[in-house]
């Protein structure tokens, strides 16, 4: 009988006999070494996922998420009622890596079929041994979406803002434009760049296998960001119809530019400002970059004759002269040592006459008259009291401001004398429209502005009602009466007042040019409550150069059509008579009392006013005044802009002159 | 017994797996959806924009302008225009000319 050994389980064996040639000890130190391994694993495991695994989960991050970058976005520019002048859409650029190309003749052929050109040239763009190469910026959607289907490896298609101008050509050298990369380059687009760019955004995505983005962290959507949208105080119908006007001016004039702007004389608000040759700011590249710059704001030049109303209203604002003066005008020439100025016309021989008549018949010699008598101090203080020599502020790249050291520059005798009617001294046509508003608003200097203020600005009397009264009668005349030189200004119906200005052209480098004028004209209307005006300058005009035959007739035409498109014709018509009613300031024309946030009244500017006018404005405030002398204001305690409360006591100083 | 509870755990395991695998194919093919209905998107907001690009070049003044002169049409002068001002009982020419 065979004995058999009984079969032994193995939780029941205390020694394994698994093999027979193995020890049991060998066995035991094997696992224990693996042991130690998996521990030693376990370790660094907890030390790279535990312990200090910023940095490597960073690392990690980087190596399967993608960033990406929103197109930058740049906001609308609207005019004053909403209508888009500049907007961004979104369109498409495609670009390729050019070493990510398997076949690059089969890829240039394809392009070539979809965008313009040569297979060859495409061929030449790929293989220039580039990174990255463009291969066309903001292009049609459809495209895109046929590059798209072309499925290449190498070619990418990314989304980009690109701004456009709906209404080409309009108001172009206002808003400027902007590079491919939507930087502003000239004009508002540059001026307001800061404003109107959102800076591209970053975000996260993880590809999947196929490349398909999963967002992370989703875009926004650039179209819906918080960029607010600059609303002008451009009207793009009044726009239009002056750029219409300028075109049949030069049409009519062969100038080299014409330019104009339009202003609210109350709030200095600039409703229109255009000039010819533009350009489409769509294709900025296509057009000579002499028809870029901005003329109204960025050409200096010599008013002529417009600069006279300023000085003749700085002499009765002074009491240096009064309107009943007469100034002797020489028998048409003066002379300043060896220099002798003459009228314009040689005909023209003066003898003693009116401050009205100087203006009407735009005497040179009654005008440096003038200025000789308010005397080198005074003529600087007018025109830094009419904004000429302070820069505007606008957002406007390339003001031209004179840079003259006045003081120096006025004791000439002879400078004195030119800048008196307006040569010798550059300023530029928005400077000078502004210059105007005091005798169309009742005295008040304005800051001429392209987007409406936040707050409301402090009027600034420059000027006594009775002088801005006197002036604006003055301006109606050069229009009105027969030997005025702004007849050709004239609208049958509406009261205009204004004045001509024809202006040697000086040219740097050769100086004054024979045969070059700067002709213009500055007018605002209805002459009897002024609601606009208007600057008309036209540049080299050819043939006739007196601004009476070539700025005024534009005024002309340009004025009736934009009273018409602003409603602002006057109600009342307009029943002719020989000087216009020079009423002491209608309620109308006195600002209503400025308040601040908490409803307190603001003590108003008076300085400059007359007795009766201050009272006027100060009737309505319940505040004990103390005054003292007799005029015109000279000092005002508190100061304009102080709050006023019921323990205010209001003092003013009145002196026979301002 | 043991036999059945080894059992049912590996089908847990791999019903689990496989849910998880379904869920996850789903996610991925939704995202797919979703990515193709945000190009589709993209593609129409840019057609819209177009549009609205092309509406404000049809209503520029100039535009405007040149489809009137074609039709012969010419704008009101001031003088023409009669302003209707409710104050007032009767209708008036803004000029008298």
């Amino acid at each position: 009988m065979i004995q058999m050994k009984p079969r032994s389980r193995p939780h029941e064996s205390t020694e394994p006999n698994v093999n027979p040639g193995v020890s049991w000890h060998r066995i035991r130190f094997l696992f224990g070494c693996v042991l130690v391994f998996l521990m030693a694993i376990g370790f660094k495991l907890f030390k790279l996922q535990v312990v200090g695994n910023e940095d490597l989960e960073s690392l990690a991050q980087k190596q399967f998420q993608r960033v990406g970058k929103t197109a930058p976005y740049r906001a609308p520019l609207l005019d004053r009622n909403g209508e888009e002048l500049a907007v961004s859409i979104s369109s498409s650029s495609i670009f390729a890596r050019p070493r990510l190309i398997r076949n690059k003749r089969k890829a240039a052929t394809a392009l070539a079929k979809i965008l313009s050109g040569s297979p060859e040239k495409w061929l030449h763009r790929l293989d220039n041994g580039k990174g990255f190469v463009w291969i066309a910026r903001q292009v049609e959607p459809e495209v895109a979406h046929k590059v798209s289907a072309l499925n290449l490896p190498g070619l990418f298609i990314e989304s980009e803002n690109k701004r456009v101008y709906p209404n080409g050509k309009l108001a172009a050298n206002l808003i400027g434009f902007t590079d491919i990369d939507g930087n502003g380059l000239m004009g508002l687009e540059r001026g307001l760049n800061s404003t109107l760019v959102e800076k591209s955004q970053r975000y996260s995505l993880v590809p999947d296998g196929k490349g398909n983005p999963s967002y992370i962290e989703r875009p926004k959507d650039a179209q819906a960001t918080s960029m607010p949208a600059v609303k002008l105080t451009i009207e793009r119908h009044l726009q239009h119809v002056v750029e219409e006007e300028l075109e049949q001016a030069q049409r009519d004039t062969n100038a080299k530019f014409v330019f104009a702007v339009v202003m609210d004389p109350k709030s200095g608000e600039i409703l229109a400002m255009g000039q010819t040759p533009s350009f489409d700011p769509n294709r900025a590249n296509d057009s000579p970059l002499e028809n870029h710059p901005l003329r109204p704001f960025s050409t200096g030049y010599e008013p002529g004759s417009i600069m006279k109303p300023l000085f003749v209203a700085e002499a009765l604002q002074q009491g240096k002269l009064d309107t009943k003066s007469l100034v002797d005008c020489g028998m048409g020439q003066i002379k300043i040592g060896k220099v002798t100025i003459r009228e314009a016309e040689a005909k023209e021989k003066f003898g003693l006459i009116s401050l009205e008549r100087i203006l009407t018949v735009s005497s040179n010699v009654g005008a440096v008259r003038v200025a000789q008598t308010l005397g080198p101090d005074m003529v600087k203080q007018a025109l830094g009291r009419f904004g000429l020599i302070s820069k505007l502020n606008l957002p406007l790249p390339g003001e031209a401001v004179p840079h003259y050291a006045w003081d120096s520059y006025l004791k000439n005798q002879i400078h004195l004398a030119t800048v008196g009617f307006g040569q010798g001294a550059a300023f530029n046509l928005t400077s000078v429209v502004a210059s105007y508003a005091p005798f169309a608003n009742g005295g008040f200097r304005v800051s001429p502005h392209l987007i409406p203020p936040t707050e409301p600005l402090v009027p600034q009397r420059i000027l006594s009602a009775r002088v801005a009264d006197r002036m604006r009668s003055f301006l109606t005349s050069a229009v009105e009466s027969k030997e005025g030189t702004g007849k050709a200004a004239a609208i049958p119906g509406i009261r205009v007042a204004g004045k001509t200005g024809t202006a040697q052209k000086y040219v740097a480098g050769s100086g004054y040019s024979g045969g070059k004028y700067m002709s213009s004209f500055v007018g605002f209307l209805p002459a009897e409550a002024p609601e606009l005006i208007i600057g008309v300058m036209v540049d080299e005009p050819q043939g006739k150069y007196y601004a009476a035959d070539t700025a005024a007739p534009v005024f002309q035409r340009l004025a009736g059509r934009a009273l018409q498109i602003m409603n602002r014709i006057p109600k009342q018509p307009f029943v002719p008579s020989t000087e216009l009613a020079l009423a002491p300031a209608s309620p109308s024309e006195i600002p209503a009392p400025v308040k601040d946030e908490k409803g307190r009244t603001l003590m108003p500017e008076l300085r400059g006013t007359s007795m009766r006018e201050a009272m006027e404005r100060l009737g309505g405030m319940a505040v004990p005044m103390r005054i003292k002398g007799t005029g015109y204001v000279q000092s005002q305690t508190p100061q304009a802009g102080t709050p006023l409360g019921t323990s205010s006591t209001i003092e003013l100083a009145f002196s026979p002159s301002s | 017994m043991k036999r059945w509870e080894a059992l049912f755990w590996v089908a847990l395991v791999f019903v689990t797996t496989y849910g998880l695998i379904s869920l996850r194919t789903a996610t991925v093919n939704a995202t797919y959806d979703y990515v193709k209905i945000e190009k589709q998107l993209k593609i129409e907001e840019q057609s819209l924009q177009n549009l609205r690009v092309e509406w404000l070049k049809l209503t520029s003044p100039r535009h405007l302008q040149a489809l009137a002169r074609k039709l012969g049409l010419k704008a009101p002068g001031f003088q023409q225009v009669i302003r209707y001002d409710p104050n007032e009982t009767t209708l008036q020419a803004s000029r008298v000319n």
